[in-house]
């Protein structure tokens, strides 16, 4: 089973703990995101097409669809930082995916920032990729903008 | 060629539809008459009077694409992988160079010299476009009546070089504010997409500074906690994001622990059901 298939069976089969984890998230962030709107968008969006030859720090605008996304290119991804968005869905989709590897024997080195700074990224020179809405990838490149980094827009 | 052919298509057949559907630069289909391509046929010559029409035969064509080293004496035209072409391909490219047309519109760079790496990069990084001017005065609009329905305590406006900025301060002491206008007297709107959270105390020390001078601050002192909440589509998500930093609502401790508990619990009692 692909991660991806095993993604998708775990968000229909624990709905109502999403529910949950959303209506934290939601009080937290004044938000209205429901678990809806959620498969809508994971049903919408256009898969990345990277080709990674090691893992990368992916700076993301913490929407629940972007780190789905992000975290399909694993284990090409070292670590995602979620701009402390969504940190209850977004946990729950890194922990679901940890869990995918260990069922498969695979290794997998996987963390999740749920900070607000970029502090710890800007010492790096190589490996950071930004992705999400315009906006957000625009201005947060205005930070590393003598850095070596890969934007990818929504 | 292809106008004497609807002419004569034209001539048996009048009613004879030669529209081409082709696709404008908003990629809309576009039907493009004859009558158009003719007119833009005239305009080309008007434009450019050192064209000349020259009517041939194909084989008369042929000869003179061989005479310019074109084409192969076959008729077939040049496989420059070979190293003998690849030679007549360099004295077609040295008449192009010289005949100083192209070169006023063109930069030729050779493979895998510096240039053609540095063009490459410069060419494949992008350029991110600017909003719509509607689409900018709509998240402004937007914007501006949410702060202005919001709890605040006092509203500041900018002078000098914070014109047309205004910022908006909160019981709690936090401090939001962002450019609405590029020319307060223009009333020219900003092409800024940020909207700026910072405490007091950050407010009166980043007040100082200009818009690089404060982006150079949030990269290099962690301790500013200064944030941007950027534009976006969907402004809901933006007022969302600003009512979280007026109320200073945040992931505790104990809510982290809870979340973790209701995300591992399930996860135990799955394997626990399995097993």
């Amino acid at each position: 089973m692909t991660l991806e298939n095993y993604l998708l069976a775990l968000i229909i089969e624990e709905k109502s703990i999403i529910e949950e984890l959303l209506h934290i998230d939601n009080s937290i962030q004044k938000t209205n995101y429901t678990y809806a709107k959620f498969l809508r968008k994971i049903r919408e969006l256009s898969k990345l097409k990277l080709t990674l030859e090691k893992p990368y720090h992916f700076i993301t605008d913490g929407d629940p669809d972007t780190v789905y996304n992000v975290l399909l290119l694993s284990p090409m991804v070292e670590n995602i930082h979620i701009n402390n968005s969504f940190v209850a869905l977004n946990k729950w989709l890194v922990e679901r995916t940890k869990e995918y590897y260990r069922k498969t024997n695979q290794k997998i080195t996987l963390f999740l920032d749920i900070k607000k700074e970029y502090n710890d990224y800007i010492e790096n020179d190589t490996g950071i990729v930004l992705y999400g809405f315009p906006e957000f990838v625009i201005g947060i490149e205005e930070i590393f903008h003598d850095k070596s980094i890969a934007v990818i827009q929504k | 060629m292809y106008l004497a052919s609807v002419a004569l298509l034209r001539s048996e057949i009048p009613t004879y539809d030669c529209s081409i559907v082709t696709i404008d630069e908003n990629r809309k289909k576009k039907v493009v008459t004859i009558e158009e391509i003719e007119k833009e046929y005239q305009a080309l010559f008007s434009r450019h009077p050192e064209f000349s029409f020259v009517l041939m035969s194909d084989s008369e064509a042929s000869t003179l694409l061989k005479k310019e080293g074109i084409i192969e004496e076959n008729g077939t035209p040049y496989d420059f992988s070979n190293k003998e072409n690849q030679e007549v391909l360099a004295t077609i490219l040295t008449k192009i160079k010289e005949s100083k047309e192209l070169v006023a519109e063109w930069e030729f760079i050779r493979k895998g010299s510096k240039k053609d790496s540095e063009t490459e990069k410069s060419m494949l990084s992008y350029e991110s476009r600017p909003l719509p001017e509607d689409e900018r005065i709509r998240r402004m609009v937007i914007g501006r009546e949410y702060l202005e329905s919001s709890s605040y305590v006092y509203k500041i406006y900018g002078m000098n070089k914070f014109q047309g900025y205004i910022g908006y301060i909160y019981a709690n002491g936090t401090v939001i504010f962002e450019k609405y206008y590029e020319n307060i007297v223009t009333k020219k709107v900003a092409s800024s997409s940020a909207t700026y959270v910072m405490g007091l105390d950050n407010f009166i020390e980043m007040s100082k500074l200009s818009k690089t001078e404060i982006i150079q601050m949030i990269k290099t002192d962690s301790s500013t906690n200064v944030r941007r909440i950027f534009h976006r589509e969907d402004m809901d998500r933006w007022k969302s994001d600003v009512e979280r930093a007026i109320t200073g609502s945040n992931y505790t401790q104990d809510v982290i622990d809870y979340i973790d508990t209701l995300i591992f619990h399930n996860s135990i009692q799955k394997s626990e059901v399995k097993s």
